[in-house]
């Protein structure tokens, strides 16, 4: 690796949004044959600089030299007719073109004849590449709007491996696949490392980092500040890099111990909907009860149907004082909130400001004879965005403007103002910078120790494990396992129930 | 920077827009525009337009319109007309219970149907139409003269205050207001915070269609007929104003109540100076198709376009 030939080289690359900085000065060499990690917290600057080099935005300055020549690309077309390919933390696909369609988008005349698409020949073609990329099971045919987001990601993946580039970036896209998914995507690595392809990658999972990566560029803040070889790899070491200081390197729970009081807060009774099967649970005061399975096991809907935010297609959702749970308001009324999995779409208002965003769900209790005072709004806002320590110039400040971690922030202190008993916490720390990441659990912690109840639901399988009371493993909408909290339990005991 | 610039830019464009027109139409009618026998004449344009928009406002803070204002008006003008062949003061309820109805109707159909409000009270506006003409069997309607006698300007004045007071109280102050705005922004994350969406919803257009009874009260005061042409010119009223005081289309946390009273009055000026000026009908309704398009031009928010439900 030492020798090897460097292939992509950046100097000085600098980019601003109005007044935030993003990138200053940042420099990055990327050699042949290798994956180069690339890692930060949120807004560190790691996706400006990609989608810089993946022509997807201009930098403000900078240089970039690909096989010694200089390069520029003003869109991603150029960039990937280049040999620079990207995928995207967000979705990149058309749903009302096929699986098929969606791959081979903007290279449709090779499948021309005489002025007419020749579908039949594109459809195998598109079968060959899935195929060749280890996807099994997915119909071609298929429009992409019916597709899961994982689904969604692997055509991209697809579509990727289709333009065969020099150069692969993956930005963040492991969180949104299952073990299956990811495998996937580790494999098209591997075999682009073999023909001395290279790939940028990026991803919040430092485990993941370290084992797929052959080199680390660290960013913090927009600047440059390490980069680090394999042989250097320690959670410790990087984790340092990235915040700037010491971080405890078992931020999980500390104790393990499986412990909750007797009293059932909520029960969902033979629980159906439109991925799940007649699921039984209880959850117990002061209990953290875990969720885990893939992408497509249903777990995301438990939520949901404990919120009574999703029609069920028989069962019901029954509280403390045995009444059932029919919809959001209700679960309110019973004191529970809900957190979910799409932040931006589902948990905040992201082109509002701070302030609508915290006091939305505490309307009525700060209403006096329904007027609501804007002095006792303000102090309400503060004192929960001050305890869950937002960072933000002021509660005006517009959501869309912090960075994941801090919204996130926002969401939460509106439900603890709200002053919920249960909390269903969908993918709490999704796409969050492990400084935040570590607050969440510490407050997880808190409300346990205060008898509040969480459903946490989350596809990060260590997560759930150093979280949780106890574990529900999800198969096909159906529970395929139940563990308790205890030292020896792994990842695989609960994959084995998963597949 | 740039984004801070183009904020400022679009709160401070009403302001400008009504000093310009008022500046304007000054300096064209030689001083005409301050005398008070036409401030009392702005007092009665405005009366209709600022009415309509300050209930319009809500609709459009949760990030709906309504096509349907006009016909509901004169539904509830000819209903106040009937009523008051009974006894004048039965017209009043009568109006009321009558944009009530129709506002109701209005929610049904974008809540329960579950069709958009722009292509929902468009048809709506249609069955409207179709009503009025029914009800008024190709002929206008006449109130008792001793109707027209209840028109004082004081009486304009008061209900315009009042009914601005409360709207700015519902708007910044209760729960309602702030639930319109948060369903604006962003309707799923206003269900999962607990907001009855629907609800809210539907109140906005009850509450547009008890108001714009009201209005329909006053015109059958104002002009003692009920007719076909009744309400015809209060849509595009409304939504001018609506736009010049800069409320945006997709609704949301960035609405000011403030908006609907600085466009009604820009709005009621420039009508006002297009008569003193004496520009015949036509001419009036193509410069208000200029202004329209150019405050919609200027407030569009392409970065953040959304399709209106």
């Amino acid at each position: 690796m030492g020798n090897a030939k460097i292939i992509l080289t950046a100097e000085n690359m600098t980019k601003s949004f109005g007044i935030t900085r993003a990138l200053k000065g940042v420099p990055l060499q990327l050699k042949s044959g290798e994956v180069l990690g690339l890692i930060g917290e949120n807004g560190s600057g790691k996706s400006t600089l990609t989608s810089i080099i993946a022509g997807i935005q201009p930098a403000d300055a900078g240089e970039i030299t690909l096989n010694g020549a200089p390069y520029s690309a003003e869109n991603s077309v150029e960039a990937y007719q280049k040999g620079i390919c990207m995928i995207l933390q967000e979705k990149a696909t058309f749903d009302n073109l096929s699986v098929a369609q969606n791959i081979f988008v903007g290279d449709e005349k090779r499948f021309e004849k005489l002025g007419i698409l020749d579908i039949k020949r594109m459809n195998q073609e598109a079968e060959n590449i899935l195929e060749s990329i280890g996807v099994t099971g997915l119909d071609v045919k298929k429009k992409i709007a019916v597709c899961s987001f994982e689904e969604g990601k692997l055509v991209e993946l697809a579509r990727a491996a289709a333009t065969d580039p020099q150069i692969l970036i993956v930005d963040e896209t492991t969180t949104a696949l299952s073990q299956n998914g990811r495998d996937i995507l580790y494999q098209m690595m591997e075999k682009m490392k073999r023909e001395d392809k290279s790939i940028i990658f990026i991803s919040h999972d430092i485990d993941e980092m370290m084992e797929k990566c052959d080199r680390l560029t660290v960013l913090r803040d927009g600047d440059y500040i390490d980069t680090i070889e394999k042989g250097e790899f320690s959670p410790t070491t990087i984790k340092k890099l990235m915040v700037g200081r010491e971080i405890a390197d078992n931020y999980y729970r500390e104790d393990s111990e499986c412990s909750y009081d007797k009293e059932v807060v909520l029960k969902l009774e033979q629980v159906s909907t439109e991925n799940l099967h007649n699921i039984n649970l209880e959850l117990h005061r002061g209990e953290i009860l875990g969720f885990s399975g893939l992408a497509d096991s249903g777990m995301h809907d438990i939520g949901k149907a404990a919120f009574g935010a999703i029609h069920l297609n028989g069962g019901k959702v029954i509280d403390k004082d045995g009444e059932i749970v029919k919809n959001p308001r209700m679960a309110m009324n019973k004191k529970i909130a809900y957190i979910g999995k799409n932040r931006d779409q589902e948990s905040l208002f992201v082109s509002s400001p701070i302030k609508d965003n915290i006091s939305v769900a505490s309307l009525e209790k700060l209403s006096k004879n329904t007027f609501i005072a804007p002095g006792k709004e303000k102090e309400f806002v503060l004192e929960w965005a001050e305890k869950m320590e937002v960072k933000m110039q002021d509660i005006n400040q517009y959501v869309m403007e912090l960075s994941g971690g801090n919204k996130q922030k926002v969401a939460l202190a509106k439900w603890l103002g709200f002053g919920a008993d249960i909390f269903i916490l969908d993918c709490p720390t999704r796409g969050i910078d492990i400084g935040v990441k570590a607050s969440i659990y510490r407050l997880m912690e808190n409300l346990k120790r205060q008898g509040k109840s969480i459903l946490l639901i989350s596809e990060e399988m260590p997560e759930v494990i150093g979280m949780s009371d106890r574990i529900i493993v999800l198969k096909d909408g159906v529970q395929s396992g139940e563990f308790e909290r205890n030292e020896t339990l792994s990842e695989h005991v609960l994959i084995n129930c998963m597949v | 920077m740039d984004r801070i610039k183009k904020i400022d830019f679009k709160t401070i464009f009403p302001f400008l827009g009504l000093a310009a027109v008022i500046i304007l139409f000054q300096i064209l009618t030689g001083g005409k525009v301050f005398t008070a026998r036409n401030l009392k004449a702005i007092m009665n344009d405005s009366f209709f337009i600022l009415i309509g928009t300050v209930a319009f406002s809500f609709i459009m803070a949760v990030g709906n319109l309504d096509l349907s204002m006009g016909t509901v008006m004169a539904v509830s003008c000819t209903c106040a007309a009937f009523a008051s062949g009974i006894s004048p003061v039965l017209a009043i309820p009568a109006a009321i219970l009558a944009g009530l109805a129709l506002g109701c109707f209005n929610g049904f159909v974008h809540v329960h149907m579950g069709l958009g409000s722009l292509i929902g009270t468009m048809a709506t506006q249609s069955i409207f139409q179709g009503i009025l003409v029914l009800l008024l069997n190709g002929g206008t309607l006449a109130a008792p003269v001793s109707m027209l006698k209840w028109g004082s300007t004081g009486l304009k004045i008061a209900v315009m205050i009042v009914v601005s007071l409360i709207g700015f109280y519902l708007f910044n102050f209760t729960a309602y207001g702030k639930q319109c705005r948060a369903v604006g922004a962003c309707s799923e994350a206003a269900r999962l915070s607990g907001v009855s969406v629907s609800k809210v919803k539907y109140m906005t257009y009850i509450v547009m269609g008890g108001v714009v009874g009201l209005l329909g009260l006053f015109s059958l005061i104002r002009t003692g007929t009920a007719s076909a042409s009744t309400g015809s010119s209060l849509m595009m009223n409304v939504w001018c104003a609506a736009f010049l005081g800069g409320l945006p289309l997709a609704g949301g946390s960035a609405c000011r109540f403030r908006s609907a009273i600085i466009g009604s009055f820009t709005m009621a000026f420039l009508a006002n100076g297009m008569t003193l000026m004496g520009l015949s009908t036509h001419d009036k309704q193509l410069i208000q198709g200029i202004v329209f398009l150019c405050a919609i031009a200027i407030s569009f928010d392409r970065k953040n376009l959304v399709v209106i439900k």
